[in-house]
């Protein structure tokens, strides 16, 4: 059992690191300038920075 | 032994998937391109985190007792110090390798031993990738 979770937390690991790094591909794979690159950088931080938030609120500290 | 096995191969896959920055970037957007490659495995992490506090676990019935896989307690480490080290970031991009890899020890050290368990491989994973930056 424990070992059919963690392929399962595995498979959701690895499903959300190659969405990200196909994001990467699409915003890189053209010729991408240094701005809208900083631009990229910055939305990408504010959306890590969302889902955070969104967890903490939802979780207040007891 | 499976579990440091499917780690291996975790680093191994996302290590070889690993882009390398564009071309048309100056040094300076390069620099840029590997803060947000270091984002994006900072994010990761946190994401994983709160999965694993989304999946409960139950007790053999006819016990009713449920319990998230990744405590909230654990899962408000990983996303107070990815949040953090996030907000560190936009200040300093070019300082993205001492800020996420103390970020990485930082909930290494401040889980508890069930969230050492469960969050260590994918962290050990997590500097693995960063490494390969």
């Amino acid at each position: 059992m424990y070992a059919a979770l963690i392929t399962q937390l595995f498979a959701v690991f690895l499903e959300a690191y190659r969405k990200i790094q196909a994001d990467h591909q699409a915003a890189t794979g053209a010729q991408i300038t240094d701005e809208e690159m900083l631009a990229k950088f910055k939305a990408d931080i504010n959306k890590y920075i969302a889902e955070g938030d969104a967890w903490l609120a939802a979780h207040p500290k007891p | 032994m499976k579990k440091s096995i499917l780690v291996f191969v975790f680093a191994f896959v996302v290590s070889g998937c690993a882009a390398h920055a564009p071309g048309s970037l100056s040094p300076a957007g390069t620099k840029i391109w590997q803060a947000d490659q270091a984002a994006a495995t900072l994010g990761t992490v946190q994401h994983l985190a709160i999965a694993l506090n989304m999946v409960q676990r139950c007790a053999t019935p006819p016990s009713t007792n449920c319990a998230p896989v990744l405590s909230d307690a654990n899962t408000r480490v990983v996303v107070t110090v990815v949040g953090s080290a996030l907000r560190t970031l936009q200040q300093v991009p070019d300082g993205w390798k001492v800020t996420t890899s103390t970020a990485l020890t930082q909930i290494g050290m401040q889980l508890d031993a069930a969230g050492k368990g469960q969050v260590t491989p994918y962290l050990q994973a997590a500097q693995t990738i960063l490494n390969s930056l």
